[in-house]
């Protein structure tokens, strides 16, 4: 420590000018009222999915409920068609992370390693996919899966899922490629690997965990789409189409339960990938 | 071990040229350093010999065979790469063994071969490490020992040294220089520093916008510089140009430089070499540490009057004014200046360097 500094002042435990304090006091309302827009909802319908079933209806609502009871959802896990509609909803986005990754990681791949004509085009082009509104190309999707064969299946629907996550996922995987030196590539090569060597024993071990959460970002989009995957199917619903359909005739602690359900995964991937999203959209800017 | 030739090598991007038409042999065994500021084509050149570019014009040859349509790893080439590349995934003992998985050696003499090469970079103690646990100065070792595990034909090394600490810098380039003495391979190493090329090079290769315009052994890159641009780059403080012009007196025969305000008889020799430019605008270059400095202006000496006077610890530098024109001059210590005061200048003629004003080359060998 350098003498003219005092000893052992914490950093940012000197006192603040009246300025400085009221811009934090403005910073933190705002994550305040920013963060329990987000959070109320989860944290009350994460409540009423763990009330017992006379204090649902009853009122005032405790805000904590006086016992933890599963018996809601329980219910709507046994409801008809919930399990299933779960495992199509696991099939489908397991489909739909093949398919993009299979598209994106080559894609972002070539966007991060060469400097080709329409480069910058594709960069933009690629955001088209999501310009439209899936209720405008509806119709025309129906019509077309038709004629290909893949409607009310599982596959179409990832299909459609994996053209949304795709922009996205391009995305994510260029800034995975910019991250690993290319020199490590170049390296590899110098030492008798040919290109696609390199890129597998290189710069796929390294890229990998960027590549996980890209593949959890996928799977929380697919999870969550419920339009397109209503109106592509009949019978093999998607757990959001199935609680969508049923959305109407059923009790409010249906709707409560349902709606917990489908939160978990999103939570637990953007809980375990959080780091990426930061590193990636945070640090964006400046590997551009 | 190998001799290089590039023939009539050409690298464009776009419409920048990055290397043109260069030619240029390499001795087997020798160690030639590529040297020039940043964005002249030296790093590109390089990387044509290594394969990491394909040329668009000429022919890349190591030794009796063609590689200018070889990839990198059919080229018996180790290359270090400026932020040493070293794989951060894999313990020191994996990267350096590396190569040698790749040609399918047998493991017990994949250990033996890294543990040679360990041993003679120092690194023994490292090879369980990750990357992530060394220091600069191991990483670029790794970097190195994993290049010359291969015993390759040529070793290429774009400014290896670039990311070390001043001190460790200096340490690691006298290894490198008796690392090349050890196992002899063919060497190019790329750098923008010229004491690094004039410490550590054979020869020197020095390049501007992607041309080659000097190649020599260091004395003669730094006292006969090719044109202007080399005198200016190379030296610290850099070659000192003066305008002047050749003119012959009447009768003997002697040339006479007129420079600064001043003329300055040339002997015979020069003389007789020079006789074709008189007449001619010439740019006269002189080193710092070939100026004499006499504490009056006396006799046949130059006047001049000192403007700076740098202490650099074993030398002082002066700044000067002859008739007009600064001059940068080393001397020693104990010579007792201080700024405005008026100093005699001498030196052996024999030390000028003659370019020509309009372009820059040098009219003498």
């Amino acid at each position: 420590m350098t003498p003219t500094m005092p000893p052992d002042v914490p950093p940012g435990s000197r006192r603040l000018t009246p300025r400085e304090a009221r811009n934090r006091v403005l910073l933190y309302m705002a994550v305040v009222a920013i963060a329990s827009w987000v959070l109320l909802p989860i944290f009350l319908i994460a409540v009423l999915s763990f009330t017992p079933r006379e204090e649902f209806f009853g009122w005032p609502k405790p805000l904590i409920p006086s016992r933890f009871s599963i018996e809601t959802m329980a219910f709507f896990v046994n409801s008809y068609g919930v399990l299933e509609s779960t495992l199509n909803s696991i099939w489908v986005a397991l489909l739909t992370i093949a398919i993009t990754l299979v598209i994106a990681a080559p894609a972002g791949y070539a966007l991060s390693r060469f400097v080709f004509r329409g480069r910058e085009a594709f960069r933009l082009g690629i955001l088209i996919t999501r310009m439209f509104p899936t209720a405008l190309l509806a119709v025309p999707l129906i019509v077309l899966y038709y004629r290909l064969g893949i409607y009310d299946t599982l596959v179409g629907v990832a299909f459609i899922h994996a053209a949304m996550a795709l922009p996205f996922s391009v995305l994510i995987t260029t800034s995975i490629f910019v991250g690993v030196s290319k020199e490590l590539e170049e390296a590899a090569m110098t030492l008798g690997c040919s290109r696609l060597e390199a890129f597998v024993r290189i710069t796929l071990p390294l890229a990998l965990p960027g590549l996980a959460a890209a593949a959890m970002f996928t799977f929380v989009i697919s999870w969550n789409e419920v339009f397109a995957a209503a109106v592509l199917t009949t019978q093999n619903r998607t757990l959001p189409a199935q609680v969508l359909a049923n959305l109407r005739a059923s009790q409010p602690y249906f709707k409560v339960a349902g709606g917990f359900f489908m939160t978990i995964p999103a939570l637990i991937f953007i809980f375990l990938i959080r780091r990426y999203l930061i590193q990636m959209w945070g640090g964006a800017p400046a590997e551009r | 071990m190998a001799e290089i030739r590039l023939e009539n090598v050409w690298k464009v991007f776009g419409k920048v040229v990055a290397v043109r038409d260069v030619t240029l042999t390499i001795e087997d065994g020798e160690f030639l350093v590529l040297l020039g500021p940043s964005g002249c084509g030296k790093t590109t050149t390089l990387r044509c010999i290594a394969g990491l570019e394909r040329v668009d014009g000429g022919r890349v040859f190591i030794g009796d065979r063609d590689v200018t349509e070889l990839p990198p790893g059919k080229r018996d080439i180790g290359m270090v790469f400026q932020s040493y590349a070293v794989f951060p995934h894999m313990r020191v003992f994996d990267n350096i063994a590396f190569g040698l998985k790749m040609k399918r050696v047998p493991r017990a003499e994949i250990r033996r071969r890294v543990q040679n090469v360990a041993e003679m970079l120092g690194i023994e103690e490292l090879l369980k490490r990750y990357p992530a646990q060394l220091s600069g100065g191991q990483r670029q070792r790794v970097a190195v020992a994993r290049a010359i595990v291969l015993e390759p034909q040529v070793l290429l090394m774009d400014e290896p040294l670039s990311n070390l600490d001043a001190l460790i810098r200096l340490q690691v380039r006298a290894e490198l220089k008796r690392l090349h003495k050890q196992i002899g391979s063919t060497t190019v190493y790329v750098t923008h520093d010229q004491v690094e090329a004039l410490s550590l090079g054979d020869r020197i290769a020095v390049m501007k916008d992607g041309e080659i315009v000097q190649v020599d052994d260091p004395t003669t890159v730094y006292e006969h510089p090719a044109d202007v641009f080399v005198g200016g780059f190379i030296g610290n403080p850099p070659m000192n140009f003066l305008p002047g012009e050749l003119v012959a007196p009447k009768k003997d025969g002697f040339l006479v430089l007129k420079a600064a305000g001043h003329e300055i008889p040339l002997p015979e020799t020069l003389s007789r070499a020079l006789k074709e430019h008189v007449g001619r605008p010439v740019t006269v270059g002189i080193r710092a540490e070939h100026i004499e400095v006499l504490p009056k202006p006396e006799g046949d000496a130059l006047p001049a009057q000192v403007l700076v006077v740098e202490p650099l610890g074993s030398h002082l530098l002066l700044t000067l004014d002859v008739g007009g024109q600064t001059l940068k001059v080393m001397v020693d210590t104990d010579l007792q200046v201080e700024p405005n005061r008026e100093v005699g200048l001498r030196f052996d003629p024999a030390k000028l360097r003659f370019m020509d004003r309009e372009t820059g080359k040098a009219l003498l060998p």
